[in-house]
């Protein structure tokens, strides 16, 4: 029942996740932050399998932790996301698989580009502009072929997020009430009301 | 066999009941600990042990190096390396202790809010990049380490101790304190002088840091037989003694952030006599907050130290010269009486 979506823009990435906690029909709470930030610059959205989530979040970001403390410097996205897809590959094939959906959202620090990945529990990825998990990707995928713009400005990016949250509230028939906002830029990671 | 304790589960009592239990000569096999069973497994009364000190964060993180096998005493591993001489004396750890005396020296000075690291550099060979030779390394976001001996060693150690506070912190959630990695660091030094076939650690270490949601600064020193200490102020490696001498004589509680950093400069300065570009500083503020000097400040700060010194020989000089002048005016007048 999860809803995340990422999208990238001009100098940055914006990802949004729900907020909701929910067992079976019920509920639990409502202001769950499913977005770790795993360093300066590295934002990750986690669905899926409750407890998997959390768990596997946990541990990458306790091994990107320790990659910056042995390196000085953290890994730049791609390599994280080439890191978090192996591991998640690896946990596939082992006695009791993590069953995680992920959005990878960063800032390259030394290119200066920002970069979005999409990875599934099957440990598929690639390289998007803008991405979907949950049920909301059935709606916002199309409005975001619609209405992403790499050149966008933040103001214009966070519009169109507005646009796939607004569309989801519309169609699916059980929609989350709340979403956390992340920006990940050059100038680090923020989080935003919307 | 992990998780498997000596008499824990029932499927292993039932199979060695099976298996050796009914004749006197299995059960004379069981008592005396390690044990064989027909199928190759072997077990071992402290494995279940060393199983539930390990936590589940443990194996989460990628192992790096094999630990010292306790089992290695059982198997006639060669166990020579680390045995008592007949009057008590472990010499593979005061051969450790003696690398440590070769090593580099270390200096760490505990402020009232503050936390100082200084370390003597060895000059890098021309062609040599410096960023690479580094004697401080960070632990985690709040510990710092410094050590004195083998280099080498001590990358090894630091490893460990760096996967252990990310460990710390996938399990409990929370930041290890600067005791307990300490006692970590100390307890890893303290394995390798009681297991077969490994040799003792040859650094010493300081440690400094805050513990989370506390202002208190730390300072501990590990050894490599596996002692540990807390401390005001220390040093470790070269000349340590004369550095702790010195420090024994002017550490005050409650420096500020300038005069702790003073003199940890001014204590490296009695044995490094090529003075500020063989110093490295780091200085530990409060939680989190770690800022190396530049040279320029180390310089600073050598050249402040050199102008009190300049003045206070100045004024035993100016005391001296008054003082004979004095004695010469006494003794002409006492002459000058006696005529």
């Amino acid at each position: 029942m999860d809803i995340s979506f990422a999208l990238t823009g001009k100098g940055y990435v914006i990802v949004a996740a729900d907020t909701t906690a929910a067992r079976s029909i019920v509920k639990m709470k409502v202001d769950e932050d499913k977005i770790k930030v795993l360093s300066p610059h590295l934002l990750m959205a986690y669905s899926g399998e409750p407890g998997d989530t959390v768990q596997f979040a946990e541990y990458i970001e306790r091994n990107i932790r320790l990659y910056q403390i042995r390196n000085t410097y953290a890994l730049r996205p791609p390599s994280a996301a080439s890191w978090i897809r192996r591991a998640l590959a690896d946990s596939l094939r082992s006695r009791k698989p993590y069953a995680v959906n992920l959005l990878v959202g960063g800032y390259d620090t030394s290119s200066h580009n920002p970069h979005l990945y999409w990875i599934d529990y099957l440990g598929t990825m690639s390289e998007v502009p803008f991405a979907a998990h949950g049920y909301g990707a059935y709606f916002a995928l199309s409005l975001l072929d619609r209405y992403h713009d790499p050149e966008a400005s933040v103001e214009e990016g966070l519009a169109t997020l507005k646009r796939c949250i607004d569309e989801v509230a519309k169609r699916l028939v059980v929609t989350p009430e709340k979403y956390k906002v992340k920006i990940v830029d050059k100038d680090g990671i923020r989080e935003v009301e919307i | 066999m992990p998780g498997t304790q000596f008499g824990g589960g029932s499927d292993v009592m039932e199979e060695c009941q099976k298996t050796f239990c009914s004749s006197w000569e299995g059960l004379r096999k069981m008592v005396e600990g390690d044990l064989n069973l027909d199928n190759g497994l072997t077990y071992n009364l402290e494995d279940g042990l060393e199983d539930e000190a390990v936590k589940p964060g443990d194996s989460t993180v990628p192992p790096d190096m094999p630990e010292p096998d306790p089992d290695a005493a059982g198997r006639s591993y060669d166990r020579a390396l680390t045995v008592f001489s007949p009057d008590g004396h472990l010499f593979q750890v005061e051969y450790a202790l003696e690398a440590v005396r070769k090593g580099t020296c270390a200096v760490g000075v505990r402020g009232n809010d503050v936390v100082v690291l200084g370390v003597e550099k060895k000059s890098v060979l021309q062609l040599q990049d410096p960023r690479t030779v580094r004697k401080v390394a960070m632990l985690d976001d709040h510990v710092c380490l410094a050590f004195a001996g083998l280099t080498a060693d001590g990358r090894v150690l630091i490893d460990k101790a760096r996967i252990e506070c990310q460990s710390h912190r996938l399990t409990v959630e929370d930041p290890v304190t600067v005791e307990y990695i300490t006692r970590h660091i100390a307890g890893i030094q303290q394995r390798y002088t009681q297991s077969g076939g490994v040799r003792p650690f040859g650094v010493s270490t300081l440690i400094v840091g805050f513990d989370p949601h506390d202002d208190k600064p730390r300072l501990y020193q590990t050894e490599p037989g596996g002692i540990y200490s807390a401390w005001k102020a220390n040093a470790i490696g070269r000349s340590s003694k004369t550095v702790r001498e010195f420090l024994e004589k002017n550490h005050k509680d409650d420096m500020s952030r300038d005069d702790t950093i003073k003199l940890t400069v001014k204590s490296l300065l009695e044995v490094v006599q090529t003075g500020a570009k063989n110093i490295e500083i780091s200085v530990m503020e409060s939680y989190g907050k770690i800022t190396s000097l530049d040279l320029a400040q180390i310089e600073a700060i050598v050249a402040e130290i050199e102008r009190e010194k300049e003045a206070e020989a100045e004024r035993k000089r100016s005391r001296l010269a008054a003082t004979a002048a004095g004695q010469a005016a006494m003794s002409q007048a006492a002459g000058g009486s006696g005529q």
